[in-house]
């Protein structure tokens, strides 16, 4: 027996032994943590209630409204186009598709910031872009769109801008009093979820 | 052993092997931080409560030992102001080398490490971050710093509450109310159909 | 696309580029190893030459080692490889069939089109009658469906059915293969020499 082939086949087990003593690979499909400290620190990720809400009355086809509160909340009151998505089972496979569009935002919402903000925590580790929170949640939205209060005399000439806008908005999503008879008409959006490619790749021998 | 007549090529072949596990081990990147719960663990975790309110705090303020208060907003605001004692570790810097040994030293010790930002929700993220990298003795605290002043001072305002998810308005009642005045229609709370297309998963043949 | 990460993606484009130089790559080696012989290649049966055997062996064995470090490594993402769907009983028929046809042409397809290349007589027929084979079986396929479907249990590995790490795997098939090398090394002693 040569020894050329002793050393060949001692390399050979040696080297596959050496794969069993290798720590188990973190997982693919979840960004590294100090990616995730940099998503967490970048502040984009916040939308005000007057950015979506414009949003919305524009019709706009790339945004995807997640309520993230219980269905009961959901059943009384949701902002037009939302869906409901329980936190408890916003890691469940049967939204996956659903929260990874391509082009399309996905925005969470709560009745204040924090239960967004732990969905957003949550699906963003899956290192998906186009993921935002409603900030200031169904309590910033009712303060400024579906009740707006009107700015003071001596404000700025843009808060007298945006009170009317949100007025225009409130009468649109039906809070308002103000006595105009614009009402805007239902809307059912048909939101199609494209499903992921997988990827098969074609094998030989 | 014919073969090894061709000692040249099968040295080649060998020593290109070693080289590529050579180079291999040594441009491996070691993770900075290693998430200790899975995002599904970390959801049923969110379940218990892991806050701490300003009462509580006031009164783990007296504990310094067992208590210590992390200040993530930036160096400015925390020279601003600052809780008693309060150790400035910003935001960026939470996967520091030194930051995580003074993580796992806390640990150790069993410390509670409340974290706060000027609100809930600042504190909320890296909260969260810190709590899945298996530092479970974290906790945020409610309301942030601003609250906890105003708690402290006596300053809050009537319904004042640091509980940010608690509903501030009946939106039931204001949309029906809202809807009756007009005949808006769009904030009925909607049933949004929504279309899943099924793909196929598409089986490639191979040929031997 | 493709499991090859380390420079980020590789467009489709680039992939058959690299494919064309594997391919060539691959027939070099199966050239240079001799498998264009058929007694080469039939000495496994007969135990008097077992080039195949190892060369096979420390094939799958290398790829083994090295795709599961480069995966550590992070060079490459084998989670997109793709894993045919395993068929247990019609594997188990067509692997006889197999078998039989090997010892009797003396090729496998892959060194029979080998044998093509250097212009072998006996690969040419051979290569001729497996296409001959294929027609047949593309005519008598409607009746043979349920067998040809037999036992699919579908994507998966034999790491995932066992439940084992695929370190564990790779270690216990390396030792295998060193054993197979050392056994066949004795039997090559015991059997007679075949001058070919």
């Amino acid at each position: 027996m040569s020894k050329r082939y002793i050393f060949l086949a001692v390399l050979l087990i040696g080297s596959a032994f050496g794969l069993t003593q290798l720590p188990e690979k973190p997982n693919k499909k979840q960004i590294p943590p100090d990616e995730l400290l940099i998503k967490i620190y970048d502040q984009a990720r916040y939308l005000t209630t007057r950015e979506i809400a414009k949003r919305i009355i524009d019709r706009d086809p790339s945004i995807f409204l997640v309520d993230v509160r219980t269905p009961s909340e959901y059943e009384e009151y949701a902002i037009p186009g939302a869906f409901n998505i329980p936190l408890e089972n916003i890691l469940d496979d049967q939204w996956r598709d659903y929260l990874n569009q391509d082009g399309v935002d996905v925005i969470f919402y709560s009745n204040g910031t924090i239960y967004a903000d732990q969905a957003w925590d949550l699906i963003a580790q899956r290192g998906i872009k186009n993921l935002y929170i409603m900030k200031g949640g169904l309590n910033e939205w009712f303060a400024t769109i579906i009740k707006p209060v009107a700015p003071d005399e001596t404000a700025p000439s843009e808060a007298f801008d945006q009170y009317a806008f949100e007025k225009a908005a409130s009468i649109y999503f039906g809070g308002s009093s103000a006595g105009v008879d614009a009402a805007a008409p239902a809307e059912k959006k048909e939101v199609v979820v494209r499903k992921k490619k997988k990827k098969a790749a074609e094998g030989g021998c | 052993m014919e073969e090894l007549k061709r000692t040249k090529r099968i040295t080649i072949g060998v020593i290109a092997f070693i080289a590529v596990l050579v180079i291999g081990f040594l441009t491996v990147k070691k993770p900075v931080a290693v998430y200790k719960l899975s995002p599904q663990q970390m959801n049923d975790d969110l379940i218990m409560v892991y806050q701490v309110t300003p009462e509580e705090a006031s009164e783990m303020m007296g504990d310094s030992v067992k208590n210590v208060f992390v200040d993530i907003r930036s160096i400015y605001d925390y020279e601003k102001d600052h809780l008693y004692g309060a150790v400035n570790i910003p935001i960026p810097n939470l996967l520091d080398k030194e930051i995580q040994e003074q993580f796992d030293q806390w640990k150790k010790d069993s410390v509670t490490v409340v974290l706060y930002g000027n609100d809930q929700l600042q504190a909320n993220s890296p909260w969260m971050l810190m709590y899945q990298l298996g530092y479970d003795n974290t906790r945020v605290l409610l309301g942030g710093i601003k609250y906890y002043d105003d708690f402290m001072n006596g300053r809050l305002a009537e319904n004042e509450t640091f509980e940010m998810e608690n509903p501030a308005y009946d939106f039931k009642k204001i949309i029906a109310e809202g809807s009756s005045d007009n005949s808006s229609v769009a904030a009925q709370a909607p049933q949004k159909e929504v279309v899943v297309r099924k793909k196929k998963k598409k089986a490639a043949e191979g040929g031997c | 696309m493709g499991p090859l990460t380390y420079f980020g993606e590789i467009s489709t484009e680039w992939n058959y580029v690299i494919a064309l130089f594997i391919g060539m790559a691959f027939g070099y080696i199966m050239e240079a190893s001799g498998f264009s012989s058929s007694r080469k290649l039939i000495g496994v049966f007969y135990g008097y030459d077992f080039a195949v055997i190892r060369v096979f062996f420390t094939a799958t064995l290398v790829a083994i080692i090295g795709l599961l470090y480069m995966g550590y490594f992070g060079w490459i993402d084998y989670s997109v490889l793709f894993v045919h769907p395993t068929f247990v009983a019609s594997a188990a028929i067509g692997g006889v069939i197999m078998g039989l046809g090997f010892i009797m042409g003396g090729f496998c397809p892959g060194t029979s089109l080998c044998a093509v290349a250097i212009g072998k007589l006996d690969g040419w027929v051979f290569t001729i009658a497996l296409f001959v084979g294929i027609f047949l079986y593309s005519q008598v396929f409607p009746w043979i469906e349920p067998l040809y479907n037999a036992g699919d249990m579908g994507h998966i590995k034999i790491t995932e059915y066992f439940g084992i790490s695929q370190g564990w795997f790779a270690f216990g098939f390396a030792v295998v293969a060193v054993a197979v090398f050392f056994i066949t090394t004795l039997i090559r002693r015991k059997v007679k020499d075949v001058r070919y």
